[in-house]
């Protein structure tokens, strides 16, 4: 399954709260829809507090095609 | 110690001190920040790296000076006979009882020009509509892919790229890296934003570079510049120089920002909501599915108080096998319950990990307590409790009630531990009197 972006991540949280919330369904899918939102919660907790990523910068290569190539970040002062 | 002094004809004489802070105030609120234009002379460069100087017209004069922080900002020397424009602080210096402008910033008169083609530009974009706010694009909703129009290597990409990590560190950057300043800067800049177009995978993009003199800023000023915003399809957030520093980028785009720093912490301003309200959505469902368990719990509760009741009555009616088939019931229909529990608890459990173990906890106690009762109603632990089961000697039957004995006959006795064999001498209906007192018993049970 393709990874959820963030903002549909949050939205997939809030509708799995309102559902649980309801109190509708049976126990054990309530427990199967909790351990989604946890982990959904989880995974983008993970961005927010895990590793940073690389930048990249941008090269033209031809009319209309680009490459992405490493960017050397000037160091801190 | 400066309090106005009273004299014997009842006159009050200020302190200097105090005439100065009252001119000082007076001063300083009426004009507070002013722009003047005047000529340069007695041009001074302090060893400090301060420049003093005076500004003059044909009648009069007033003294400046610049700090060494804000002269290190202009990139031509203060010269006698300069045309300047200055822009700075009327302030009054107490201690000589003089006024003075404090220069913040200082613009070569001569150079007027690039003012009025600003001016000029402006009112011509203002007019085609370009600054208009419905042109104004919104901004993308949790960006993941933010583009960077500016140097490679000026302090703004750095501050741009430490800010945008700070708050989101799985965003990704993408420079486009342009010169932003001198020949070509313009050219460069539009071009960038053009292509970032054509690359099409960012969801946002940054233009711009940190302060500097207006010369510097200039492309941003530029119409080429102005118009590859404008045409942008990706929304743009300009961040040029300082707060102070207005350019015809700031308006085109779609939102400015004051400084390059400021331009992530706008963008990314969803993420920093996102911790708030992820914790809360964690809270919530955690508080949604144990309150779901203890309403099962609360349901088993109500079974095993009805069967323990039940239990009970029929006990006191001398239907010990009932008491035995009801309390299996119970310990059954619970045990099955409670291991279900129990096993989605120990799976929740691990599903909760540090956000509710602590209540999960709680709730693997109260289940254990539950497990408790149930024991407590199994047929040994009645036995304990003083009752006991009697069976006949041959066939093993449970006795229930007296039609079943006869005088004479041999029962057996089991009692919690061990039993008895005991001969029967008399049977009898138990009798009114007792029946009362059984049923007294019953209600105290």
């Amino acid at each position: 399954m393709k990874e959820l972006s963030f903002e549909d991540s949050m939205k997939k949280i809030e509708e799995i709260v309102g559902e649980l919330e309801k109190g509708d369904l049976p126990l054990e899918q309530s427990l199967k829809r909790f351990e989604e939102a946890v982990k959904l919660a989880r995974a983008c907790n993970k961005k927010l507090e895990g590793a940073q990523k690389k930048v990249n910068k941008l090269i033209k290569t031809g009319e209309a095609e680009f490459e992405l190539e490493p960017f050397e970040e000037p160091e801190e002062e | 110690m400066h309090s106005p002094t009273h004299l014997p004809d009842g006159e009050t004489a200020l302190s200097v001190s105090e005439i100065t802070r009252r001119i000082k105030e007076l001063i300083e609120s009426a004009f507070g920040y002013v722009h003047v234009v005047g000529e340069v002379s007695n041009a001074k460069l302090h060893t400090s790296g301060h420049v003093y100087f005076t500004l003059k017209d044909e009648h009069t004069q007033i003294r400046c000076v610049m700090f060494k922080s804000s002269a290190a900002k202009i990139d031509f020397a203060v010269e006698d006979g300069m045309k300047v424009y200055a822009r700075g602080q009327l302030t009054v210096y107490d201690r000589y009882g003089t006024y003075q402008i404090i220069v913040r910033d200082l613009v070569d008169a001569g150079k007027g020009d690039l003012q009025m083609a600003f001016n000029e530009l402006k009112k011509r974009l203002e007019k085609e509509g370009l600054f208009a706010p419905e042109r104004k694009q919104p901004l993308p909703a949790f960006p993941q892919r933010v583009g960077i129009v500016t140097s490679p290597t000026g302090a703004a990409v750095r501050d741009i790229i430490r800010t945008a990590r700070k708050i989101y560190p799985a965003v990704d950057l993408v420079l486009y890296p342009v010169n932003v300043q001198g020949e070509g800067a313009k050219g460069d800049i539009a071009g960038a934003i053009a292509d970032f177009n054509a690359y099409g995978e960012i969801d946002v993009m940054i233009v711009g570079r940190g302060g500097g003199s207006i010369e510097d800023l200039w492309a941003f000023n530029e119409e080429v510049v102005a118009r590859a915003i404008a045409a942008s399809e990706i929304p743009v957030v300009s961040a040029v120089g300082h707060e102070t520093d207005f350019t015809i980028s700031d308006f085109v785009a779609d939102v400015r920002v004051p400084t390059p720093t400021a331009a992530p912490t706008l963008i990314l301003a969803d993420y920093v909501e996102a911790r708030t309200q992820l914790g809360l959505s964690v809270r919530q469902a955690t508080r949604a599915v144990t309150g779901m368990i203890d309403r099962h719990k609360r349901f088993i509760d109500g079974l095993r108080t009805r069967y323990g009741l039940r239990s009970m009555s029929d006990r006191l009616a001398a239907q010990i096998k009932d008491i035995e088939e009801a309390a299996r019931r119970v310990e059954r229909v619970m045990k099955a319950v409670i291991e279900t529990e129990a096993r989605c608890l120990v799976e929740a459990a691990g599903r909760l990990e540090r956000f509710a173990s602590a209540r999960v906890d709680a709730e693997r106690g109260r289940l254990a307590t539950l497990a408790g009762r149930v024991d407590a109603l199994s047929p040994l632990s009645t036995l304990k409790r003083g009752y006991s089961v009697v069976t006949r000697g041959q066939t093993g039957e449970v006795v229930r009630t007296y039609e079943q004995i006869d005088a004479g006959e041999e029962l057996r006795l089991v009692l919690s531990r061990g039993g008895a064999v005991l001969r029967v001498e008399n049977v009898e209906e138990v009798n009114a009197y007792e029946r009362i007192e059984l049923r007294r018993l019953d209600e105290e049970d």
